[in-house]
């Protein structure tokens, strides 16, 4: 409507930088200042001036089929360019570049793009749900060959747009017998067909003790280093478990242990809850939007933060087992703060016209 | 339920989009419901646990090896000390990788080891490494040392590494004196492991090692580190210095130490000598000997199984280990009489040859006999029918009485594990060990030193110190005292009367007159250690280790079945100035085997180098 002027939402944006001061920090302390911390501050102005461009764009202009597209074959190149050479990252000079990052937020793009534009919005029609499949799968299972790890959070994500788009009842109950029968009939024996650092994986979970040396190591140490922390922290540079390097991935995985060891109860509540309102108030604007590619982007965008919050810090408090997925802004991670701020930035564009539309 | 045809901004009925978000919203919220619980759990319920895991994880508490204490003689000579030992150590973080394989390649060069088997060698000891270096080789020889040392900027990340290792500048001349030490073994380890004591310790083993192990060890020096994730150490948190073992002076005197192991020969037996003055021990020399360096290094295992195949028992110290007296005994049957009053030294006794008790016949060891013999010339002849008489007379429970005043048949006082208090038999012995009474004819074995009489050498000086001295016992001794490492005296030893002998001064004369006589008189069966100038007295003794109807020459025997040989000597007669026991193991006759032994260790003490 023409009369509702443009929203500014200041509590997102509030919530961002607090997440990257805090990000900020958690890098000086882990790196000891070094060069992790630097590159990850430009990082963040690099992706502060991703997240203006987007939030003051027209996200429907941009996101528009030919668009998806382009970038979507990009993606697809270079993943497959990274599957024969075996690894992770590209080169750019210097810098390393995660395409199965960037992956989340194309395919959150196709995702809200399909989804608006179907016509039954109760149920996920096949022609839809097909389409979905189509670009989702190749993009995961190439994903997936180098990161196992990227590969299942885009398959949380993907499975997360499935069940919002709506499963009708008969297909989700089939579903869900397929799925008992996979983990109860065949699930031993794909068990036992399991790589043994894959099994180890879930089994150093049940018992990080047995595993100390290997797989445990890592739970076990990301655990004394998030206890140790207490309720106001070792302080700001003192964290023993990162200081004398008993935290491996430091500043990357277990990033969040360092935090919570540093600042205590207090800090790591404040971070989570900084997180939990990011999530809840992209819901909220989810809710609000009456744009349907809007809502989509929005709920992606919660989804994907949800999922790698959940992840990362699941793994860390012994929760969950531990998965390689970076903690946005605290983890160093150049792929990792370009995606989450854009992303970020398309749901402060929606928000902002989040009444405008239709 | 269409969505597309509102423009409101009133609340509708929420569309199915919107249904499902509060959903997701409210998964959310529980989700990070369950984070805060678990993060208040961990960390402040669970808080000090973990903290106390992070902190028994990251310090350290390294020991710092104190020197130990030295040994020095009388006139200040080293007995035990320390001298460097170099050992050869490599920084894990420096020897790594393509860079690590070219040190090591250079070091395979300058051992003399080829390359594959030492990068072996130190991919294992590295796994091990728990201070972030590794000792790859110790105890390396001075050119070598020069030779890393010259060619140190070619190798980074190693180097040598001076400890004190134990020393023992006379070898096996005083090695049942001084004792060795050697590596704590793994099961000491667990028991001593909590007093502070880590594998790389040594421990006393054996003599004075051993007995004062509590004052040369020392005080290890503690330092308390932290360590990050490799072991490395990263910060010294506190330290406290080892301090240094205190050391010990001895009354022994290395020479004489010297002379006694060299006149000893190469023969199984012991020899001590003590000054009968006070007691204090001039030298103590057990052979065969052993070098204990190899104690401290390591035995070569050809060594090693010739030493523990050896018959002759070359570790075991045979001056503190108790064998049948002899001949030698015969004073404390002679005290025993005297102090019973049973003779007066003018009594004599008439000697045929043989003495009848009952049906049975005792010999004297000379066929034929020696007639009339009295206190002096039983002791110069060596009669053993005037003995057999004397203990007939006083019965065994005074002789075994007298014998245990005599310093017999109990330990010494001088400290050493290895000592053995001997056995003096009496009735209740043979009660409980055979369950049978007393036989009379074994008294009369008793008194002339057979049977199963057993006494030290060293419990037989101090008794002939004694007779020597006029009826002192002395506790014999060998430290004279102890030094700090600046030499500052923290105790002196002195000697100690442990009691007297229960005879009084004018009857003792008269066994040492015998004992004078034994060694210079026509018949005396010591004279082979009657000295020119110098007045020697003496006592020797043949102790039978099987009986037999008459007696075969020694050496006809099979090693194992020979006669000991035991003579003590103490010289001058007038004023005493030493008493010598030489103990042969198996040697045969004590007069010609032992004898001669003294003679030799009393011409050099006396007479010196002539």
């Amino acid at each position: 409507m023409q009369g509702v002027k443009n929203l500014f939402d200041w509590k997102i944006l509030s919530i961002i930088l607090a997440l990257l001061v805090a990000g900020g920090l958690n890098q000086a302390s882990a790196a000891m200042g070094g060069l992790f911390f630097k590159r990850q501050l430009l990082w963040f102005a690099l992706g502060l001036s991703i997240f203006t461009v987007l939030a003051f764009t027209d996200y429907r202009k941009l996101l528009t089929p030919r668009v998806l597209i382009i970038l979507y074959t990009i993606l697809l190149l270079s993943l497959v360019v990274l599957f024969l050479k075996h690894t992770r990252w590209l080169r750019m000079a210097g810098f390393g570049i995660q395409p199965s990052e960037f992956a989340k937020l194309v395919l959150i793009g196709i995702f809200s793009l399909l989804l608006a534009q179907r016509k039954d919005t109760q149920y996920l029609d096949l022609k839809t749900f097909l389409l979905m499949s189509a670009f989702a799968f190749p993009v995961i299972i190439l994903v997936a060959v180098t990161d196992l790890d990227q590969g299942g959070m885009l398959f949380l994500l993907y499975a997360s747009y499935i069940v919002m788009a709506g499963i009708p009842r008969r297909y989700a109950v089939a579903l869900f017998l397929v799925t008992v029968f996979l983990v109860f009939i065949v699930g031993p024996d794909l068990w036992n067909k399991l790589k043994p650092y894959q099994r180890e994986r879930v089994e150093a979970f049940l018992n990080p003790e047995a595993y100390r040396l290997s797989r445990g190591y890592q739970i076990l140490q990301a655990l004394i280093a998030v206890g140790s922390g207490g309720l106001k922290g070792l302080g700001f540079h003192k964290g023993l478990s990162s200081r004398l390097n008993f935290l491996p991935e430091k500043h990357t995985d277990l990033a969040f242990a360092v935090w919570a060891e540093e600042w205590g109860f207090l800090g790591a509540a404040f971070v989570l809850a900084l997180f939990g309102a990011l999530i809840l108030i992209i819901l909220k604007t989810a809710y609000q939007t009456r744009d349907e590619l809007g809502r989509y982007l929005c709920f992606g965008v919660a989804t994907m933060l949800f999922w790698e919050v959940t992840i990362n810090a699941g793994g860390i408090l012994h929760l969950l087992p531990v998965a390689s997925v970076p903690l946005p802004f605290l983890s160093y991670g150049g792929s990792s703060v370009l995606v989450n701020l854009a992303g970020l930035g398309l749901v402060f564009a929606v928000s902002r016209r989040r009444y405008s539309f239709r | 339920m269409s969505v597309g045809n509102h423009f409101s901004l009133k609340e509708d009925e929420p569309d199915t989009f919107q249904r499902r978000t509060r959903i997701f919203f409210g998964l959310t919220v529980l989700v990070f419901v369950i984070f805060f619980l678990r993060l208040f759990f961990l960390q402040v319920i669970k808080g000090p646990y973990y903290r106390e895991i992070a902190r028994k994880r990251t310090l350290k508490s390294i020991f710092l090896s104190a020197p130990r204490g030295n040994i020095f003689d009388r006139r200040g000579l080293l007995l035990a000390g320390n001298v460097p030992s170099f050992a050869l150590s490599l920084d894990i973080k420096v020897v790594h990788g393509p860079a690590g394989d070219e040190i090591l390649r250079r070091l395979a060069k300058l051992l003399g080891e080829d390359f594959p088997s030492l990068k072996q060698r130190y991919l294992f000891l590295r796994k091990r490494a728990t201070t972030g270096e590794v000792i790859l080789e110790q105890d390396l020889d001075r050119d070598l040392v020069a030779q890393i040392e010259a060619r140190r900027f070619y190798l980074p990340g190693v180097q040598i590494k001076v400890e004190p290792e134990r020393y023992y500048p006379l070898g096996p001349k005083a090695f049942h004196l001084v004792g060795y030490v050697s590596r704590i073994s793994a099961k000491e380890l667990e028991k001593l492991g909590n007093k502070g004591f880590d594998a790389s310790d040594f421990l006393g083993r054996t003599g004075l090692e051993r007995e004062f192990d509590a004052v040369l060890r020392g005080k290890k020096g503690r330092r308390l580190v932290e360590v990050d994730a490799r072991g490395r150490v990263r910060k010294v948190v506190a330290e406290e210095p080892p301090i240094i073992g205190n050391s010990l002076v001895l009354t022994v005197d290395s020479f004489i130490q010297q002379t006694t192991y060299r006149v000893l020969g190469n023969v199984a037996g012991a020899m001590v000598i003590m000054s009968p003055r006070d007691g204090h021990l001039l030298a103590l020399v057990s052979r065969p000997s052993v070098d204990p360096v190899y104690f401290v290094k390591k035995f070569p295992p050809k060594l090693w199984q010739k030493i523990n195949r050896d018959k002759r028992s070359p570790l075991m110290n045979k001056a503190l280990a108790a064998y049948p007296p002899g001949s030698t005994f015969k004073v404390v049957t002679a005290i025993a009489a005297l102090t019973k009053g049973v003779v007066t030294p003018e009594t004599t006794v008439f000697c045929p040859g043989y003495y009848r008790l009952g049906r049975r016949l005792f010999r004297c060891w000379k066929w034929g006999g020696h007639g009339e013999v009295n206190l002096i010339k039983a002791l110069e002849v060596s009669c053993d029918v005037y003995f057999y008489y004397l203990g007939e007379q006083v019965g065994i429970d005074y002789l075994s009485k007298i014998a245990h005043e005599c310093g017999l048949g109990e330990l010494t006082g001088l400290g050493f594990v290895e000592e053995s208090p001997g056995l003096i038999p009496s009735r209740a012995w043979k009660e409980r060990v055979y369950r049978r009474p007393w036989q009379k004819g074994e008294t009369l074995n008793v008194a002339i030193g057979q049977g199963a009489v057993k006494v030290t050498p060293l419990q037989l000086a101090r008794l002939y110190a004694a007779i020597v001295n006029g009826g002192k016992l002395y506790r014999p001794w060998c430290v004279a005292r102890i030094v700090d490492p600046y030499g500052q005296i923290i105790k002196e030893y002195g000697p100690e009367v442990v009691a007297r002998l229960p005879i009084p001064p004018r009857d003792l004369s008269f066994i040492r007159k015998g004992l004078v006589a034994a060694v210079n008189a026509k018949d005396g069966t010591g004279r082979a250690a009657a000295l020119k100038n110098i007045l020697v007295g003496g006592k020797t003794g043949t102790a039978q280790i099987v009986s037999m109807k008459r007696r075969i020459h020694s050496k006809k025997l099979p090693y194992l079945k020979r006669d000991h040989a035991w003579f003590v000597a103490y010289a001058p007669a007038e004023a005493p100035e030493i008493v010598t026991v030489v103990f042969i193991e198996h040697g045969g006759h004590g007069g010609s085997v032992a004898a001669p032994v003294a003679k030799k260790f009393l011409k050099a003490y006396f007479e010196g180098g002539k």
